[in-house]
């Protein structure tokens, strides 16, 4: 046994090893922090389907994490199989892919989700298949599922035009029967930009309108102008909108690139009207920064200031903006970290997180009915451990997503 | 019994064997004799599967020859088959860890009839020590058959000698060997069997003591004939 | 002992000079190199602190505090023996069958008449490959707790920020192919790293087998392997799509891999067992 001494002495130093060190590994990896959204007051029900979005730094490194009332999720955290799954797409996506696997196959949306349309009732999917720069032909290629039924549809729809070198897809929507898409549609000779919307019907695959309905000419381009379709294709709350954002940069020029302020305007298109509408902001709500969130047939907008913040709703028919919600805030918001208060609406319901500053609790989330004006529910981020809580350097929620 | 039925092998478009057969039989020594490159050694390459034929059959006892025949049947190349960072016991070692035919008695018998060192490095050798080495490696296996490629090329005239006298020893006596040559002169009055060949053919065979008794001639006179004819 | 672990052993200690050597060489140049960082990385600190009369706080304000990471990350004293060691067992997965063909001895007519099947003189081999590369990985995993507590010992607290092993590992794009996070992932590193030996000691053969005709059968044997590991992606590109769920690709890759391997090992033993040329 003892000429086998060469064999014997590596095998048993690489097991000892690289067992050692996986297995420690393993056990630090279960060592990533957890928190939960615990209830404060009100119904703990309000709060389900909620999920925090946010990070932690930890030992230099920061985490993202997602937070629910049954606990946190690391994304750094799992069996290799499981971050693989987890993939990089978010989680409705993942949903989405679970439960309809076979239609989600092929779909590349993980960066860009423009091209999908999710409702309670269908999918529908637009690609356009890469221009044909010799043929000047661009195919719109349209996959629609019915998600009760099972049910699926396809179809192709070819248009010519030379006037266009590029064209991609910059939202999806159905509505009464037809697929509405809304492309970028980059000009050939000059710099220009349109937006366009293309109107196609499903029961017999065709193209049954197209027109353009923004743009950016040569005046905008001096301006350095941009357009943004800014609310997400997300169908479940039967938008009737789609806003978009086309953003000025007024007298552009490379040195100046931050002294000069944005202009931003905001303009909604109605889906059942087919038409254009600005939307005049009033001054004290900052159309730069604001984004707003759009639910069914209404426009949000927040407002915050140094110890309020305010919701407004924007009625696009009427043009007025009405004072729906204030609020004071609390002291116990982290006024050094200034992340203000992440929002979001869904229902006619308000939820608000913002980072706390207590020592106790990480940040909080409050639910409250746009309605009646009550709170429904009040809850805080806890960590688990008193230990985890002090390990931590920083803690930022980025977003809040209703299920 | 080994059989070589009509093998023929190509180097690229040069034919090295071209349809050659014979037999060599358990108890015998039986001798390939040509000048070099008549494609001797490729012969017991051939055997050992250490090179493919493009035609013809090799068997022994009417098996094929292959890894599982490894321990009935070895081959004493031309150059030692061992590190030579190695020394002879190592040698000596290896060879016992791998084959079960292994006679260690035999091979410390060897060590002494050739006066080995076993502590000397294979690289150290002389020349005609190396061949002794080899020798020893390939004799102390228990086999029915062994292959000796050139035994006495380069060789000092007394290690020659001691060789030779291994081939009329009890170390060789009950097995089949073959032996390649290109001289015959030390070994002629211990071959049983002789294969001429030339040009990748077998030019005639015969048993060397039929020749003696019948005809009278010694092997060389045979090959003077066959080969100036 | 059977032949094969036999031959594995025997493998290793033909190698294993240099292989000391190499490990020699990796340990002093990296301690060498972590005690020679820290202390100039400290001189410097003084010299800056002494030399703009800033405090200590002022200093880890402007410039931060280190990790072991930056240290070995940017040190060519870290990485050069890894190199170095990367480059040998390269070389060596090429240079394990061609020593016993060249030079003086002829050691290849020895493996190849050895009374076992001669597909394991192949898997000896490539199992020696993986001990050598697994047994460089285990010294590293040793060395780097050394070194970070020597870089802890010579760093004043405040100056350094401590990770652990594992998440220092992760920050370093080439570590982490070498070591990679999870026990699934070493796998599949050092499957794909077995599966390519295979391959190059597959195309050896076809040198050895068919010389001048066997270096091109060896090139067309390499891109075959290629095509069929990369066959998803191929078929992918061509469709522009990607048409596989992570999962998906993997237990596909896995398959393909096995594939390549299985493939490699017939041909090989055919290769051994019917065309080889000494």
């Amino acid at each position: 046994m003892m000429r086998y001494w060469r064999l014997i002495s590596i095998v048993a130093v690489i097991v000892v090893v690289v067992s050692t060190f996986y297995i420690q590994s393993a056990v630090a990896t279960h060592q990533y922090p957890a928190f939960a959204l615990e209830k404060q007051r009100g119904d703990e029900k309000e709060a389900e389907g909620v999920t925090l979005h946010g990070e932690y730094a930890k030992e230099a490194q920061y985490h993202s994490l997602n937070i629910t009332t049954a606990g946190s999720k690391d994304d750094f955290e799992g069996t290799y199989f499981e971050r693989l799954a987890r993939e990089n797409a978010p989680s409705h996506i993942k949903k989405l892919r679970k439960d309809y696997k076979a239609f989600m196959r092929g779909k590349d949306i993980d960066m860009d989700e423009s091209m999908l349309y999710d409702d309670k009732s269908l999918l529908a999917y637009v690609e356009l298949e890469p221009f044909d720069e010799l043929d000047n032909k661009y195919t719109f290629d349209i996959d629609i599922l019915e998600k009760e039924s099972k049910n699926r549809e396809s179809f192709k729809v070819t248009q010519h035009n030379d006037k266009y070198s590029y064209l991609d897809v910059a939202g999806v929507f159905v509505s009464h029967g037809e697929v509405i898409v809304f492309t970028r549609n980059y000009a050939r000779k000059s710099e220009n930009m349109e937006i366009h919307a293309y109107w196609f019907n499903i029961a017999d695959g065709k193209l049954m309108h197209e027109e353009p309905i923004l743009s950016i000419d040569e005046e905008d381009e001096q301006t350095n102008a941009n357009i943004n379709l800014i609310n997400s294709n997300d169908g479940k709350d039967n938008n009737h909108f789609v806003l978009f954002q086309k953003d000025h940069y007024v007298n552009y020029n490379d040195e100046q690139m931050d002294s000069e302020p944005w202009e931003t305007e905001l303009l909604a298109y109605d889906l059942e009207r087919k038409e254009l509408e600005k939307i005049k902001l009033p001054e004290e709500i900052d159309g730069i920064t604001n984004t707003g969130v759009i639910n069914q047939s209404k426009l949000y907008f927040a407002n915050e200031t140094e110890h309020t913040f305010e919701i407004f709703s924007y009625d696009v028919e009427n043009e007025k903006m009405k004072n729906i919600y204030k609020m004071k805030i609390s002291n116990a918001v982290d006024p050094i970290e200034d992340q203000g208060i992440t929002w979001n609406i869904d229902n006619n319901k308000l939820y608000m997180s913002s980072v706390l500053s207590d020592n106790i609790s990480l940040a909080d989330l409050k639910i409250v009915d746009l309605d009646s004006g009550d709170t429904l529910y009040e809850g805080t981020v806890e960590a688990k451990s008193q230990q985890s809580l002090a390990e931590l350097d920083d803690f930022i929620v980025s977003g809040i997503s209703i299920e | 019994m080994i059989e070589v039925k009509n093998i023929y092998k190509k180097f690229g478009r040069k034919k090295v064997l071209n349809g050659v057969s014979f037999t060599a039989e358990k108890g015998k020594i039986t001798c390939l004799i040509g000048v070099n490159g008549v494609g001797k050694t490729t012969i017991l390459n051939a055997i050992m599967n250490l090179t493919p034929i493009n035609h013809g059959e090799i068997t022994m006892g009417d098996e094929k020859i292959s890894d599982r025949s490894f321990e009935k049947i070895t081959f004493i190349p031309d150059a030692i088959t061992m590190i030579p960072s190695m020394t002879i016991a190592e040698s000596m070692q290896f060879m016992q860890d791998f084959y079960d035919s292994w006679n260690q008695k035999r091979a410390t018998e060897l060590l002494g009839f050739f006066k080995l060192k076993e502590t000397e490095q294979i690289s150290d050798l002389s020349k005609g020590n190396t061949a002794k080495v080899n020798l020893l490696l390939g004799l102390a296996l228990d086999v029915d058959f062994l292959l000796m490629d050139e035994p006495f090329s380069g060789i000092d005239i007394f290690s020659r000698e001691q060789i030779a006298d291994v081939f009329s020893s009890h170390l060789v006596e009950d097995r089949g060997v073959i032996i390649t040559t290109h001289e015959i002169n030390d070994i002629e009055h211990l071959i049983d069997k002789v294969i001429l060949l030339d040009d990748g053919v077998v030019l005639k065979a015969f048993n060397a003591e039929d020749v003696r008794e019948n005809e009278g001639k010694s092997v060389v006179d045979v090959m003077r004939e066959v080969y100036q004819a | 002992m059977s032949r094969y672990l036999k031959l594995v052993n025997f493998e290793l200690s033909r190698f294993m000079k240099i292989y000391l050597v190499l490990i020699a060489i990796t340990v002093i140049s990296q301690i060498t190199g972590i005690i020679v960082k820290s202390k100039g990385y400290l001189n410097e600190v003084h010299r800056t602190i002494y030399g703009d009369s800033i405090s200590k706080a002022q200093y880890i304000e402007e410039y931060g505090t280190i990790t072991f990471m930056d240290y070995a990350t940017s040190s060519l004293w870290f990485l050069a023996p890894i190199a170095l060691c990367i480059a040998a067992l390269m070389f060596y997965v090429f240079f394990i069958w061609y020593r016993d063909w060249f030079g003086k001895n002829t050691f290849i007519y020895r493996l190849l008449l050895l009374p076992s099947a001669r597909l394991n003189v192949l898997l000896a081999k490539a199992t020696t490959i993986l001990l050598l590369v697994f047994g460089l990985v285990s010294i590293q995993l040793i060395l780097l707790p050394i070194e970070n507590n020597i870089f802890k010992w010579i760093i004043p607290l405040d100056f350094r920020t401590d990770l652990p092993i594992h998440e220092m590992l992760e920050q370093s794009h080439e570590l982490s192919v070498l070591i990679p996070r999870s026990f699934v992932e070493f796998i599949i590193h050092y499957g794909i790293g077995i599966m390519a030996v295979l391959v190059i000691f597959t195309a050896i053969l076809f040198e050895r087998s068919y010389r001048l005709k066997g270096i091109l059968m060896a090139i067309l044997f390499g891109l075959l392997a290629i095509v069929i590991f990369f066959l998803q992606d191929f078929v992918e590109l061509l469709l522009q799509k990607n048409y596989l769920y992570p999962i998906e690709h993997l237990v596909v890759r896995g398959i393909l891999g096995t594939i390549v391997i299985g493939l490699s090992i017939w041909v090989s033993n055919f290769l051994l067992n019917k065309k080889i040329n000494v």
